[in-house]
């Protein structure tokens, strides 16, 4: 399984994109994905590795039935107390004769670091590498490993050239045979100065942050640059935009867009030869295996099925149907069939688990919209105002998996009745959303 | 253009660069390092004035006007340091207000603090001395020291190219400026973790600074009687040098001395040899207060002219010029500091350090009359080297090797065997080598000495090396050297004692004995057997930090105290070697681990030869194993006899009566020679014509007994040596039967390898049983159902002759066996005398196949399995006299195998009955039953009819005769088995079921072999008919098929 390693603002927005292409079956292969910054998590990254591991099977495996699932997971970094003289000198102002002063500048030491790295990666020298485990950053075995994140900012400009440093050291120590990649953005939105940054820092970062990546990352062997000094420059997300319903890019060439396209680009691709020269090393361009315009289809029809599995109370319908099969096809009975046996088990006897169908019909609409503030499925894409009508024959054409009833369910997840009926949901919405047409 | 070269290729004169903009500690030097790579026109114009100041720097570093003082890092900023390799720094202050101006870097020597502002610049060039033409001196050396460092890492080069282009280097034309090394880092690899395999992250260099500014004061001859110049004109004649002393005669006509002589250490010369000269030179030398130095010579060919300033010596304008000239010797000028490693190498412990900062070729130039004082200190993890006299300069000095010009290499040890002190000045064998786990990290290098592993192990065969150095692996100017020393003075060498040893060459194992000073004559293993163990207990570790104690192997060709922990009898040496190289070197498998990077040979069974070996076969490798067993094996010996010194060595050997007459020869020739070099390699009068068959070994062995009958099997990797025989009181021994079949224990491992096949090729499935068995852990890996049975089978195979043997002895003193157990009486028992008792003592390895792979052995013991197998098998055999002997001397000995090696040795040690059996004259030949009934022309033999090399054919019979003669084998009728139930067991053994006929070889190669064993005149029959049907069949059918055992 291919391994992205998602580092700093940048970086989670393309991991929720890649998320949610994912579900939505633009994205075929499961693959791991680590998410690291200082900033807060994506709620909506946060959403979707729950809804993961409501899909599990198995605790010990990602599976669910008729797939293999991504696995997520999130480190925030925590950001030491005080300014890196006082954390280096152990005194509140270093003197000049400090030999902390003969490796940082006093503006630069004098840097809160709590509130992060200022757009000054060489503070990252400070953050213990210790916080970032081997296992979180180990390269996947016999496939790719692509970081994503920007080379302008200070958290992603100050840790992508030591994480990709380390996960080469890792796959030398380990003897893994993993491809190292990485999605770097240089200069792509308009910064707004007044939050205390200047331009030139960031273009300054751009250089020297890329020069320091020539210079070090030899296991470094495909990577592709978005944005740069001529590249264009959009409007960034506010915080509120990331909200739920965060809207995605609107063009083919806008610079997220690309970045999404560019992740799926090296973690498949298996032609590219490994070049000697870093320079040669960059993608500058390649044949992306899906666009935006097929992405916004797939959108719009995933929803559709979604919305209608909540709003027509299929599981309702279906239980009550005379001509069950040939409406509703063989998969899905037999799908609500073999979690209601397992609910039967968890919950004490069939009599107690008469109205599984139900439950499970109630589970998909609180799982689809949320409940209070927590973020329901729906939540995690752009609303659509108008979408597809999605008649009974719909569901029969949902590629439902097979259900092999010898397999061994895991009593650990199906801990009870209700708990069946919540997984069950997370199911029906997984394959709804995926494969629905 | 590609976003890549958008970002960071093109001009950076417009960019405003942060140095925090580099995600790592060393961004400022980063910063400053890529800036300088850039062309000057195209560096970013926000740092000018840091370029500026940078240079400035450089130019008062180089010119010695800051003060240069280093600070460690102490926590917490220790803490991040570390990760980065750095855990000190550098300051360079101003002179006058010590204020810090600048740090050394990593990257590019010196670099302005981050806080550096413009006006900074001003004051500093305020601060600066110029001295153009020293500083481009000084940026020369640098360069050239820089691109010496390469092997570090780019940077080095890097660097140099920046210098290049930045400064105007040249060499100058004067008498350089004093200086002195600053050690200074430098970056090997940019990086945010160490990785393994990887020094660390900063490595160092030394760059040579000017030094305090004084240059070095002129030394002026002058008599030590009257005070005048001891100068000359220019065109006056040369002093002759022959000898370490200028003499010169004093130009003072009033002079009271004017004969007077001056060292040549005054000028700076040493007479290296006979034929070279050397003229120091002082760039880079460390302070040294009471230095003082001629002017720098005009050197044509041998011819020295030394030309005074006239300022100097107080307006004289005439005579200020000396010409020298050094006869017959080649005059080369050499940097003193050049002999020196930049960087000193400390293998082992550093608070036993011992070695000596300078290339190994330059050992010599050392005074061993006044050896340097070393002091290693790991607290402060340094070394200085005080009162360091080097041949030809005029003062001692100190040089210091503090922690950056230090690569500690704790788990490198160098050594040198054997121990120079224990084997005495005429002793010219010698092998240096490197050990420990750290071993790729270092090169071995030495004076003279063959190289038989690369970079770690040399043969010396011209005597003691002269000095031994280790490089490191990645940086050559960092090593150290070492003089090996014998610790008794020459003149207290000398000695008459002589030593005997005996050596059992085996087919799969040898053994060694020796006869200690004033020890028993009996020998036993504790007392007289040389435990291979205890070899590396005479190596002189130069460096070392014991942990070799731990190992199986030392050096690639030495046992460690670790070899073969399990074993059961620790006197085993293995008959196999590795091939080393591409010649092909043969070194002792003490292992399966290959010595060295490459994927030597093996080669195994070399005691016999093979036809496709053509005529020369195994000799070679035989001379090269048994040369390598003494050699390795006589310092033991020398050092056993201390003090008494041993001038000679009595060297005895067994042999198997299966060698015939060639290979007899052959193994002579192989003895003389190996005694020729091993006498010339150890300067030991080497005595090796002690040899006796190893059957008669045994018996001599045995020791002393009332008219008792043995037969002696000793069966060893590659034969079956037997004897029958009788002892009387008076300690004559009566020989029945002997011989040898070439039938052993390698015929079984062969057969066990069969059974086990996998990958990997038959001779290396060969080689693991062999090393499991001698490392006593075969029971455990391999001690299951099928191997017990074809251990079983070989066992019953093998007895089967024996049976033939006691069989024909009976026979022959009653003459009348018939069937059943009144076989097994002898006539005088039919007269109610007992019948004669015959023990059975099986001796060798071959035979402890048995214990060897069992299941049994965990539960049972060795012992006890060994008992319990072979006491069955002689049960059913069905000759009730027949008992197994396991008493005494058996009883005392690790393995039975020991009693050839005790009988060898007494052959060395009992100067009544000396034999060179390998010798015609003294030669003891085979006698062995015929086993099958056979007729020669008219003549019939009886199966109990004896045959062999010491028999005689009888009816009178030339060899013309003999070979025209028709003979007739009845090879189905073997003698009849007291016991039936043993005729089923042997016919399972060689894989017949009951009923089925046993194999035997088709009657023309039967004939053709015994024809080819026909000899002699009058003429012999060197193997009888069941010999032959064992050797050619018995042995393949054990290969072949698998009855069983009941």
């Amino acid at each position: 399984m291919s391994k992205v390693v998602a580092i700093g603002g940048t970086g989670q927005l393309i991991a929720y994109h890649y998320l949610q292409l994912y579900l939505l079956g633009v994205v075929q292969e499961p693959f791991e994905l680590v998410v690291i910054d200082t900033d807060k998590i994506l709620d909506g990254i946060t959403r979707i590795q729950t809804f993961l591991s409501l899909l599990r099977t198995n605790e010990g495996q990602n599976r669910t039935l008729g797939a293999e699932l991504p696995v997520v997971t999130t480190h925030r970094i925590s950001a030491p107390e005080g300014n890196a003289f006082e954390l280096l000198s152990g005194q509140k102002n270093a003197p000049l004769d400090h030999p902390v002063r003969a490796f940082f500048d006093r503006e630069t030491g004098q840097q809160p670091l709590a509130q992060g790295l200022f757009a000054r990666p060489a503070l990252s020298s400070v953050v213990s590498p210790q916080q970032l485990s081997d296992g979180l950053l180990m390269p996947a075995k016999d496939a790719m490993t692509v970081a994503v994140g920007s080379i302008i900012g200070g958290t992603s400009g100050g840790l992508l050239d030591p994480i990709i440093d380390r996960m080469g050291l890792l796959a030398d120590r380990h003897d893994i045979k993993s491809r190292i990649r990485a999605v770097l953005f240089g200069q792509y939105f308009a910064p707004d100065e007044g939050r205390g940054i200047q331009i030139v820092r960031l273009q300054s970062n751009e250089l020297l942050v890329m020069r320091a990546a020539r210079e070090a990352l030899d296991r470094l062997d495909l990577f592709h640059v978005v944005g740069g000094p001529d590249g264009p420059r959009v409007k960034r997300l506010t915080d509120k935009e990331k909200d739920k319903g965060m809207p995605w890019p609107d063009s083919e060439s806008h610079p997220v867009w690309d970045g999404v396209k560019a992740l799926d680009f090296l973690l498949n691709d298996t032609v590219m030869p490994f070049r000697d020269r870093f320079e040669d090393r960059e993608v500058t361009s390649f044949d992306a295996r899906f666009d935006l315009k097929r992405a916004r289809q797939r959108l719009s029809f995933a929803l559709a099925m979604a919305r209608a599995l909540v709003s027509q109370r299929v599981l309702d319908h279906m239980v009550v149907e005379p001509w069950l099969r040939p409406i509703w096809g063989k998969k899905l009975p037999d799908l609500i069939s073999h979690y209601w046996r397992i609910a039967a088990k968890a919950g004490g006897g069939w009599e107690r688990v008469g109205s599984f169908p139900g439950d499970a019909q109630g589970q998909i609409e609180t799982l689809w919209v949320g409940q209070g503030d927590d973020w329901g499925i729906g939540d995690i894409f752009p609303s659509l105002a108008a979408v597809h009508a999605v008649k009974p024959g719909g569901f029969a054409r949902v590629q439902w998996p097979e259900v092999d009833s010898s397999a061994p369910w895991d009593r650990r997840l199906f801990v009870s009745a209700d708990e069946t009926a919540r997984r069950t949901a997370a199911v029906l919405l997984f394959w709804s959303l995926r494969t629905g047409v | 253009m590609s976003r890549y070269q958008n970002i960071v290729g093109g001009s950076w004169e417009q960019s405003t660069l942060f140095a925090e903009s580099v995600p790592h500690l060393f961004h400022y030097d980063m910063t400053y390092l890529w800036v300088l790579e850039q062309q000057p026109d195209q560096r970013p114009k926000s740092w000018a004035s840091r370029i500026d100041a940078w240079r400035l720097l450089i130019r008062l570093f180089f010119l010695d006007q800051v003060t240069i003082k280093g600070e460690e890092l102490r926590a917490p900023l220790l803490g991040v340091g570390e990760r980065f390799g750095v855990n000190r720094i550098t300051w360079l202050r101003n002179r006058q207000s010590n204020q810090p101006m600048g740090v050394l870097s990593p990257t590019v020597i010196v670099r302005p603090l981050p806080d550096f502002e413009e006006g900074d610049l001003e004051r500093w060039k305020l601060d600066l001395k110029d001295n153009d033409d020293e500083f481009r001196h000084l940026i020369y050396v640098a360069m050239r020291d820089l691109q010496r460092a390469a092997g570090l890492g780019t940077f080095a080069v890097r660097l140099a190219e920046i210098m290049r282009r930045e400064f105007t280097a040249a060499e100058s034309t004067r008498r350089p400026p004093a200086g002195r090394a600053v050690t200074v880092p430098l970056l090997r690899r940019l990086t945010w973790e160490r990785r393994e395999g990887e020094g660390a992250p900063l490595a160092s260099v030394d760059l040579s600074v000017r030094s305090g500014g004084a240059e070095i004061p002129e030394f002026i001859p002058r008599c030590r009687a009257c005070g005048t110049l001891l100068l000359d004109e220019a065109s006056a004649p040369a002093i002759v040098i022959t000898d370490p002393v200028v003499r010169i005669t004093c130009s003072n006509s009033g002079c009271s001395s004017p004969q007077q002589e001056l060292h040549l250490d005054l000028f700076g010369i040493w007479l290296k040899s006979h034929s070279t000269a050397i003229v120091w030179t002082p760039e880079r030398v460390p302070p040294m207060p009471d230095l003082k130095l001629p002017p720098s010579p005009q050197i044509t060919g041998n011819e020295l002219l030394y030309e005074w300033n006239l300022a100097a010596i107080g307006g004289e304008d005439r005579r200020r010029f000396l010409r020298l000239q050094l006869v017959d010797r080649h005059v080369q000028q050499v940097p003193l500091m050049s002999i020196f490693f930049d960087r000193l190498l400390v293998p082992g412990n550093l608070k036993d350090f011992e070695g000596l900062p300078l290339l190994p070729e330059w050992v010599e130039a050392v005074s061993q009359s006044i050896p340097p004082e070393i002091r290693p200190s790991s607290e402060r993890q340094q070394v200085e080297f005080r009162n360091l006299k080097i041949h030809g300069w005029p003062v001692a000095f100190e040089k210091f090797y503090k922690e950056l010009s230090l690569q500690l290499e704790p788990g490198v040890s160098l050594g040198l065997f054997p121990d120079p002190s224990l084997v005495g000045p005429k002793w010219k064998w010698f092998r240096s080598f490197v050990h420990g786990p750290a071993r790729e990290a270092v090169e071995l290098t030495s004076i003279g000495g063959t190289p038989l592993i690369k970079n770690a192990l040399f043969s010396h065969e011209g005597g003691m090396p002269a000095a031994l150095g280790l490089r490191s692996s990645v940086q050559r100017s960092t090593g150290v050297a070492y003089v090996p020393k014998r610790h008794d003075p020459d003149l207290t060498w000398g000695g008459t004692a002589t030593a005997s040893i005996a050596v059992d060459f085996g087919t799969t194992n040898t053994i060694v004995y020796y006869q200690p000073k004033g020890g028993r004559i009996v020998a036993r293993a504790a007392t007289h057997g040389l435990d291979p163990r205890r070899f590396a207990e005479r190596v002189q570790w130069l460096a070392q930090n014991d942990s070799w104690a731990n190992d199986e192997v030392i050096g690639g060709f030495l046992p460690g105290p670790r070899y073969r922990p399990n074993a059961v009898d620790r006197y085993i040496i293995p008959s196999e070697v590795w091939r080393i190289g591409r010649d092909g070197i043969p070194l002792i498998r003490w292992n399966s681990v290959p010595p060295g990077s490459g994927a030597p040979s093996m080669t195994a069974q070399f005691k016999w030869d093979s036809k496709e070996l053509g005529e020369e076969g195994n000799a070679p490798t035989r001379r090269a194993y048994l040369r390598e067993v003494l050699l390795q094996s006589l310092p033991a010996v020398l050092q056993a006899f201390d003090p008494v010194r041993v001038a000679a060595v009595r060297v005895g050997t067994a042999y198997p009566l299966a060698f015939e007459h060639q290979a007899r020869v052959g193994f002579r020739s192989v003895l003389d020679e190996v005694a020729r070099e091993v006498a010339a390699l150890t300067g030991l009068e080497v005595n090796a014509a002690f040899s006796i068959n190893e059957s008669k070994a045994c018996v001599n062995a045995f020791g002393s007994f009332n008219h008792e009958t043995f037969l002696v099997a000793d069966m060893g990797g590659g034969t079956l040596d037997v004897a029958l025989f009788s002892v009387d009181p008076d300690e004559t021994i009566a020989i029945h039967q002997m011989g040898s079949l070439r039938y052993a224990g390698e015929d079984c491992v062969k057969a066990l390898s069969e059974q086990t096949p996998d990958s990997n090729d038959a001779e290396q499935r060969r080689s693991e049983l062999r090393d499991a068995i001698g490392r006593g852990e075969s029971s455990k890996k391999f001690g299951k159902h099928s191997s017990e049975k074809i251990v079983t089978q070989f066992a019953t195979i093998a007895f089967e002759f024996l049976r033939t043997m006691v069989a024909a002895y009976r026979k022959s003193k009653s003459g009348a066996v018939g069937k059943g157990r009144a076989a097994a009486k002898s006539p005088s028992e039919g007269k109610g005398v007992p019948p004669e008792e015959i023990r059975l003592v099986l001796v060798g390895n071959g035979w402890h196949l048995i214990e060897a792979f069992s299941g049994e052995t965990a539960d049972k013991g060795a012992r006890r399995v060994y008992s319990d197998v072979y006491g069955s098998i002689v049960r059913a055999v069905g000759d009730p006299m027949l008992t197994l002997y396991e008493e005494r001397p058996l009883s005392e000995l690790p393995s039975s195998k020991h009693l050839v090696v005790i009988g060898a040795l007494q052959n060395v040690t009992d100067e009544k009955a000396q034999l060179d059996e390998l010798t015609e004259e003294h030669v003891a030949l085979a006698k062995l039953p015929a086993g099958r009934p056979m007729v020669v022309g008219t003549t019939s033999l009886d199966w109990a009819s004896l045959v062999g090399e010491g028999i005689e054919l009888p009816g009178r019979l030339d060899l013309a005769s003999v070979s025209s003669l028709q003979i007739l084998v009845e090879k189905k009728k073997a003698p009849p088995a007291n016991d039936p139930a043993w005729a089923v067991r042997f016919a399972n053994s060689v894989g017949t079921g009951k009923g089925g006929e046993l194999p035997y070889p088709t009657d023309p190669d039967l004939l053709r072999e015994l024809r080819n064993g026909i000899g002699g005149e009058p003429p012999k029959m060197r193997k009888g008919p069941l010999q032959l049907i064992l050797e050619l069949e018995w042995a393949e059918a054990l290969q072949k098929r698998r009855g069983s055992v009941k």
